[in-house]
């Protein structure tokens, strides 16, 4: 009898087709000549990366059974520091190689950023021991606090050209910019999760870190590299995030985090640790775009969207349980 | 005696804060700005004893101040649609059934369920938050029925300050009141030593024959209906039911509670603790208005000390575990 | 004998379509110590949950005082005089010893409010019963193991209990501990308190027991005097198989020493450990919880560094600060408690065993599947793993294969010293058995093995000699051939 955990992950996608084709379905009749133009399909490639990253980040969390509160302000943050970075380096009309090497100065500048803003979040919880939930929870409030101190509570704006085009700019006029990154960061972190000893590495963490310990394997190390990567995503999103509305704000898109959980627990991320995929994480992002674009077309209310990923966390996690015990039960009496 | 350490501690700080704080301002330490720090405590301090409780119990709740908005902003809605001419108690006892009703749909998710208690409050407060802002109503109402700002009157003490004067609210009384059943519930009922026992071990604690599933409602009902209670009092005090208002305000109440010396991880904490935390996060955001920081540097001292407070405990649950192999070691066994 | 308390009729329990229990009859006399043994998952926790009222029979009946009842509550099988004193104490580490004693008495009798001064009392006289000394205001999480223990016995012994039932009660003591708990039971017994003893270690059972009852798959074997059985007989009727008694320690194989330790201290731990071992060979070290057994294997590892003293590694000196260090000069260790140091219960079997050699499977950083697949199905096979599917969680094994997963991990990493800490806790005899066979194997092909246990007859079995440890310092080397396993006990315990 094969009864691999990878059941439960198929399952996991089974459930996220069945959401995205009925939102296809149920929008393809109701409002078949708007959802499927080709200004809305485009309109969501624009949403989806910065949430889309934001997932990415809370999985890295998740899966070592943690949870990054923090990574909406880590994005604004960096974002605030890019802005002052942008403001500072660039003239009136700064000549376009000139820009664009200081576009790329400010892209890996963000990188570090978040590399350290993540460092931070996982020195707190390897080291000190401190539970992620409650880490995090201080560092959001630090990592905004800073942001607030730099802007003092309004919000930067007026960057340079370049910076617009990578936010809302086309390949080939039809595919966004953003969309383009988010699915290379995709593909990097399939490629980490799924494919390499890390991500490997990263299950057997998220199951048992003792044992992970016991086994001769740096644990520190690894929650470190899990968080830093967490702080690097959200950066990445935060880059979006300034490069798209052209403004930093340390208030911006505080639900985001409560769309990257959602998302996560959709894709079959288990929050104990130790099971989820990218591919599940991808597909939920594309489930949860249309589903609000679906809810912003129908002229739901943002308060009603929320009461709705409300409740659809609590039902995807009920039915993910749900599967684990099944799961649970058959192994029990192979015993 | 190792809980009042914690407490000897935190007061030890406090008093260094404060004799630093009215070093630079005079102002500081003056009975007018002392009731001022008082009466920013009371709603904290309601909403916190509820905290505690999860936070015993080995649980953390963050949809406790969205329970408070949709239990005030409802009541409100209701007593004055009804033209409610009465004093404030059978308010407050709605605001509280409410809490309770929402309460015990966490425990729900909870127990039955299974679900981790983050992501099941965080569900719960998202449900509900959309429910209060889209059926209910998202403007805020500033003329209340009368026994809501009469109670805001009502006041304890009343001393003159630089303008006008400033005074203490008999919603301290109500405040008192919370903390005073909690603590009884908490260390004298079997119930309440359900909450340690659930935080200290679960599994034993079913098997010694408490009913976990009941101490479980229990403890997110009382939550749900401290928050009640105090998302009403907010409400008489700001004489406005404005359903945005305490939301958002679970990240600060929370670090009260810990540096009050909760254990993070559930089996400890007390109700005199919890109080102190919370005032010690006022005098500490009131003492940066007085030094002359600016607010903006408010959230990330907020940050700062939430991460310092929850560093200290993590450390001191680490300290504990190697003394304590150190003393199985010294009487010869482990 | 005298009367009936508890009897069990045509119990039948089963978890979605698998027979865990079929049949069973069990009787249990009044002042009598009934041992309920078998293998691991023979059925005997199941069992005992039933009798506890934690799970309901499928079928059957169950007598309690000569009253049947057929849907026994939790809180009904307290108030009737039944006690379950659990493997893991089940005691509350953050609330004082008088609260941990007492709470049972005040939640069954459906008490309100709390008062202290009564619960100090039933605690103290529960206490004194037993002839223990703990201060009653003590946080109970600052106690010994043995005096964790007393507090969970104390809880038992209230409530009017008539049946006690204790599930392997032994497995986190010391010997020294283990005589004085059976001094403890023996004086329950004196007081006409019935004591179920489950338990898989034969010597207890002769040791305590006046009855014997044997499962084997959810099914009676058979029952009787304990006067009726001998060892060979026990373990025939717990196995099938016929019990070994010989030593199967090999030859060392070479003049110059794998491992040298030299005046290894850790301070308040262990001091002036100094000892070699020789590829070959298998090196025992014995001595009781708390002698410093096992942070010494834990200092040679890396996990607790040393902090006076040298290792030496085939002659060159190395640096442990870290299990990763451990690792990488070739060190593997298996840890005692194989749920929570060593096991990833709901990951694959194939991802356990090739973990902590994963560059072997990988290439440029990347996870090769179908390798890690090829190499957990050798050693699944090798070690004779029962399992169809490795890429089974290993939760789907049983304990002894779960062993036998650690195990693989640790020989696949291919150390030159291997460290087994009491590599057959918890194991059924059939699979200690087959490990012994396999630490034999691997020393043959001129592997170093330390094997830490404080059973005897595996001490005695596996080395040529071994060390006693008490106290954090070595006692002195011992040859196995002067020694049978009741004389070593009783060295162990002196």
């Amino acid at each position: 009898m094969k009864l691999s955990i990878q059941k439960i992950f198929t399952g996991t996608a089974w459930k996220l087709l069945a959401i995205i084709f009925l939102v296809a379905i149920v929008m393809g009749i109701r409002l078949p000549g708007v959802f499927f133009s080709g200004a809305n399909l485009q309109s969501m490639l624009f949403q989806i990366p910065e949430f889309g990253l934001f997932a990415l980040a809370m999985s890295m969390a998740m899966l070592t059974g943690g949870c990054d509160l923090s990574i909406v302000s880590t994005a604004n943050l960096t974002a605030i520091i890019l802005g002052v970075f942008l403001h500072q380096t660039v003239g009136e009309s700064p000549k376009t190689g000139v820009e664009t090497l200081i576009l790329l100065g400010a892209f890996l500048l963000g990188l570090l950023i978040g590399a350290l803003a993540g460092l931070l979040n996982g020195c707190l919880i390897s080291f000190a021991g401190v539970p992620p939930i409650l880490a995090t929870l201080g560092t959001m409030s630090f990592y905004g606090g800073i942001g607030i101190v730099i802007t003092k509570g309004s919000a930067l704006y007026d960057f340079p050209q370049g910076m617009k085009k990578i936010g809302n700019g086309y390949l080939a006029g039809t595919i966004p910019i953003p969309a383009l990154i988010f699915i290379g960061f995709v593909l990097i972190m399939f490629l980490t999760i799924q494919k390499s000893s890390f991500g490997v590495k990263l299950y057997m963490l998220g199951t048992n870190a003792k044992a992970y310990e016991y086994s001769g394997l740096n644990r520190e190390r690894m929650i470190l590299a899990s968080y830093g990567i967490s702080g690097i995503l959200a950066a990445i999103s935060g880059f979006i995030i300034l490069a798209r509305t052209n403004t930093a704000n340390a208030d911006y898109g505080s639900t985001y985090i409560m769309q990257s959980i959602l998302v996560c627990v959709l894709g079959g991320v288990n929050p104990k640790g130790g099971f989820g995929k990218v591919t599940g994480i991808f597909l939920a992002t594309l489930a949860i775009q249309m589903l609000s674009s679906g809810l912003n077309i129908m002229n739901v209310n943002a308060y009603f969207k929320q009461f709705v990923y409300g409740a659809l966390l609590i039902i995807m996690i009920i039915s993910n349980t749900w599967d684990h015990r099944t799961i649970k039960q058959i192994g029990g009496y192979i015993r | 005696m190792k809980k009042q350490r914690n407490e000897t501690m935190l007061l030890i700080v406090m008093g260094i804060v404060i004799v630093i704080i009215s070093l630079i301002n005079p102002q500081f330490l003056t009975a007018y700005n002392l009731i001022d720090m008082l009466r920013s405590s009371i709603v904290d301090g309601i909403f916190a004893i509820g905290a505690m409780t999860v936070l015993i119990s080995g649980g953390i709740d963050i949809s406790f101040p969205v329970i408070g908005a949709f239990s005030m902003y409802t009541t409100t809605i209701l007593f004055q649609a009804i033209g409610y001419e009465g004093n404030v108690i059978l308010p407050m006892l709605t605001a509280a059934l409410m809490g309770i009703g929402l309460g015990a749909l966490n425990a729900l998710f909870i127990h039955v369920f299974k679900i981790p208690t983050f992501i099941a409050t965080l569900g719960t407060s998202n449900i509900i938050s959309g429910l209060l802002l889209t059926f209910i109503g998202s403007k805020a109402i500033m003329n209340l029925p009368k026994g809501f700002t009469a109670f805001s009157k009502s006041s304890l003490l009343t001393v003159p300050a630089q303008v006008g004067k400033s005074s203490l609210p008999a919603a301290f009384l109500l405040l008192i009141a919370v903390a005073v059943t909690a603590w009884f519930i908490l260390n004298h009922t079997m119930l309440g030593r359900g909450v340690f026992a659930v935080g200290g071990n679960i599994t034993a604690a079913q098997r010694v024959g408490f009913s976990v599933g009941l101490i479980q409602l229990f403890i997110y009902c009382f939550a749900g209906c401290v928050a009640g209670i105090a998302g009403l009092t907010h409400t008489c005090l700001v004489r406005t039911s404005n359903p945005f208002d305490v939301i958002g305000t679970e990240l600060t109440i929370i670090a009260a509670v810990v540096l009050g010396g909760t254990n993070i991880t559930g089996g400890r904490g007390t109700v005199r603790g919890t109080l102190l935390g919370v005032f010690m996060i006022t005098v500490i955001s009131n003492s940066l208005i007085m030094i002359g920081i600016s607010t903006y540097w408010q959230r990330a001292v907020l940050g700062l000390l939430i991460i310092c407070s929850v560093t200290i405990s993590a450390f001191q649950n680490k300290k504990k575990n190697l003394s304590r192999l150190h003393i199985q070691k010294a009487g010869g066994q482990r | 004998m005298s009367e009936c308390l508890l009897e069990l009729k045509g119990i039948y329990k089963s978890f979605g379509g698998v027979k865990a229990l079929q049949d069973i009859y069990l009787q249990v006399f009044a002042g009598e110590v009934l041992c309920l043994a078998g293998e691991n998952g023979c059925g005997k926790s199941t069992l005992i949950k039933i009798i506890s009222g934690f799970y309901r029979p499928d079928q059957g009946s169950i007598f309690l005082n000569g009253k049947e009842h057929a849907q026994m509550q939790l809180r009904e099988a307290i108030r009737e005089g039944i006690q379950i004193v659990y493997q893991d104490f089940s005691v509350f580490p953050n609330l004082t010893v008088y609260e941990n004693i007492a709470v049972n008495t005040m939640v069954v009798n459906r008490r309100k409010i709390v008062r202290r001064k009564e619960m100090m009392t039933i605690a103290g006289q529960a206490l004194e019963k037993l002839g223990a000394d703990i201060p009653l205001h003590a946080i109970v999480e600052d106690l010994s193991v043995a005096n964790k223990q007393l507090v969970a016995i104390a809880r038992a012994i209230l409530n009017n209990a008539k049946i006690i039932v204790f599930d392997e009660p032994t497995s986190a003591l010391t010997g020294k501990e283990v005589k004085e708990l059976f001094k403890v039971i023996r004086s329950l017994k004196e007081q006409g308190i019935s004591i179920l003893f489950v338990s898989h270690k034969l010597d207890e059972m002769f040791d305590i027991c006046d009855r014997i009852s044997i499962l084997s798959n959810g099914k009676n074997v058979i029952d009787g005097p304990i006067s009726d059985f001998d060892k060979k007989k026990l373990v025939y009727y717990m196995t099938g198989k016929e019990y070994q008694e010989k030593s199967l320690a090999g030859k060392v194989q070479s003049s110059s020493p794998l491992l040298e330790v030299e005046n290894l201290g850790l301070e308040g731990y262990f001091k002036n450990i100094s000892f070699q071992v020789y590829p070959g060979e298998v090196l025992g070290i014995t001595g009781l919880l708390g002698s410093g057994r096992t942070e010494l294997a834990k200092a040679i590892y890396g996990l607790l560094p040393a902090d006076t003293g040298t290792i030496r590694i085939e002659g060159k000196e190395i640096t442990v600060r870290s299990a990763a260090q451990g690792l990488a000069n070739h060190i593997s260790y298996v840890p005692e408690d194989r749920l929570t140091e060593a096991l990833f219960m709901e990951q694959s079997i194939t991802g356990n065993i090739v973990l902590q050699s994963i560059k072997k499977v990988s290439q440029n950083g990347m996870f090769q599947k179908p390798e890690a697949g090829k190499q957990a199905a050798h050693w699944v096979e090798h070690l004779h793993i029962k399992t169809q599917e490795p890429e089974n969680p290993v939760s789907t094994l049983s304990g002894g294969n779960q062993q036998k997963v650690v195990l693989a991990r640790n020989l696949m990493s291919n150390p030159k010293l291997l460290i087994l800490n009491c590599p057959t806790v918890g194991v059924d005899i059939g699979s200690k058995m087959e490990i012994s066979l396999l630490i034999q194997q691997v020393a043959k092909e001129g592997m170093a093995v330390i094997l830490i246990s404080d059973d005897p007859d595996e001490i005695l079995t596996n080395c040529r000699r071994f060390l006693m440890m008490k106290n954090g310092k070595i006692q002195q080397e011992y040859k196995s051939s002067d020694y049978t396993d009741s004389t070593l006990y009783a060295e162990l315990i002196r």
